[in-house]
């Protein structure tokens, strides 16, 4: 079936597909679509699954370490401030290996208020211990979500996934999207064989209190399994495309790359837009190439390694700004390369809140970078300083004349 | 990828299974111990049921293994029929 409809459905037909038996969610702007269209499949029958309407993503993801618990296969979406209110409850579903898919769709942290696009709220949880996947475009959010449940469910993994795109961008534009059939994902997505679940018959409580003998055992445990999780990820992805069609990349996807010496490198839907930059540089000379990173966590090392090692520049965009240091992935991609690889790195730190991220705008930096003329440190390429926000500063200007007067 | 370590260490989670004082006998921290008027106490029950350590069996024995000296039970009994007495020196070691 072919669809047209916004990435905010689409993922909730990736829900449907996937037997979601539990749904616990608050709604939040950009994400809100979401939970609508699963509570539409609900009470028009079409899905088999209960609606947990909770009174805050605290609560949401609470109810969902609870479901998970009973091993029945759960879901979740949430974005940005509901990200960060359910922060602690990410690191319990993760601490106590619990299987579960989350949507979270990319929005800015207020304040200033804004509901646009950016990576902080996603980038801000890290370090929780889930599997962290960023999407592109809107039939890689269906065939994503679908492939998360497997990912997470995979014994050598056991961690919760977190599926995540841009808002507005995918979020609530339409785009035309290949819905498989029912029987296609069946074939790749068996049942959820949970490893375990609580039981009255015999009671044993998970998450308890651990003494400095165990605790690095437990984490250890758990690094280990999103080691295990990169083969987990690339498998999942390949056997998707041969048993349901559809390929977007393993841990990292790239374009243009065969015979690259400069390669741009970002993350969701700003590399659909680098695309078009690459496509620009080339006609101007440049060996140009693009790597997305499609898995945040785990963090593709060796695949960046491989296609970024012998390049002579590489440009890495962020939509996230880790203040005080520079753009995460920046620092994660240099890190990688350390001692590997004399190929200069820029960074651009642009797309903010849902500024607007233009492929003539990378060009031109891009360009700029490779004469020479870029260091090569965190560059903001599309903040201004005009009229409008001298605003705020005429406030405080007035705010200390009148001070000093009293 | 690098070698870190040659075994993997596998699935390791935090379980733990219903069992008696895994943290040992509680009882020692006790300072003030609990002790019931048989004449008084109408056997409602209501200590039983708000001991938060199930020390207090139905036909109201008090297990001083773990009895904490809380004092709740003695707080709730409706009977005031039983009182938070200081342990003897030598009883609570």
């Amino acid at each position: 079936m072919r669809l047209v409809d916004t990435g905010n459905h689409i993922a909730a037909h990736a829900v449907r597909l996937s037997h979601v038996e539990v749904v616990s969610a608050y709604p939040i702007t950009p994400q809100t679509q979401v939970i609508e269209e699963i509570s539409r499949f609900i009470s028009e029958g079409e899905m088999d699954c209960e609606y947990i309407p909770v009174e805050s993503e605290h609560s949401a993801m609470a109810a969902m370490i609870g479901s998970a618990s009973m091993g029945v296969r759960s879901f979740s979406a949430t974005s940005s401030h509901g990200l960060a209110y359910m922060h602690e409850l990410l690191h319990w579903a993760a601490g106590i290996r619990l299987p579960m898919v989350m949507v979270n769709v990319n929005r800015a942290m207020g304040p200033g208020w804004n509901i646009w696009c950016d990576h902080q709220d996603t980038l801000a949880a890290r370090d929780t211990g889930w599997i962290q996947l960023h999407c592109a475009s809107h039939q890689e959010v269906l065939d994503t979500v679908i492939q998360a449940f497997r990912i997470s469910e995979d014994p050598l993994v056991t961690l919760p996934v977190m599926v995540c795109y841009d808002a507005i961008v995918i979020s609530h534009n339409y785009m035309q999207v290949e819905i498989p059939e029912q029987e296609t994902v069946d074939k790749f997505l068996p049942p959820f064989r949970s490893m375990w679940k609580l039981d009255f018959k015999h009671p044993f409580t998970h998450g308890s209190v651990i003494y400095p003998d165990d605790y690095e055992e437990v984490r250890y445990s758990m690094f280990e399994a999103l080691e295990s999780a990169r083969d987990v990820i690339k498998k999942a992805a390949s056997e998707y495309e041969s048993a349901v069609g559809g390929y977007h990349g393993g841990l990292i996807e790239t374009y243009q790359m065969e015979d690259a010496d400069v390669a741009l490198v970002a993350m969701g839907s700003i590399a659909s837009e680098g695309r078009v930059a690459v496509d620009e540089l080339r006609r101007k000379g440049h060996k140009c190439g693009l790597v997305r990173v499609r898995s945040y966590r785990p963090f593709p090392m060796q695949e960046l390694r491989d296609v970024l090692s012998d390049l002579r520049a590489v440009m890495i965009i962020d939509r996230a700004i880790s203040f005080g240091m520079e753009g995460p992935l920046y620092s994660e991609v240099k890190a990688v390369l350390y001692g590997k690889s004399d190929a200069e790195v820029y960074n651009l730190v642009t797309g903010l809140g849902g500024r607007d991220v233009t492929f003539e705008m990378i060009v031109e930096n891009t360009e700029a970078a490779l004469k020479g003329k870029m260091e090569q440190m965190s560059t903001w390429p599309t903040v201004r300083m005009n009229e409008h926000h001298m605003v705020s500063r005429r406030g405080l200007e007035e705010f200390w004349k009148e001070g000093s007067a009293q | 990828m690098p070698k870190r370590k040659k075994e993997k260490i596998g699935f390791v989670s935090t379980i733990s299974v219903p069992s008696e004082g895994s943290v040992g006998l509680t009882g020692s921290w006790r300072i003030f111990k609990p002790v019931l008027n048989e004449e008084r106490c109408n056997k409602c029950l209501f200590c039983w049921i708000y001991c938060p350590e199930g020390c207090i069996t139905k036909d109201l024995k008090i297990n001083f293994d773990y009895c904490k000296g809380c004092g709740i039970c003695a707080e709730e009994c409706p009977a005031k029929a039983i009182t938070m007495v200081k342990e003897e020196a030598d009883e609570t070691g």
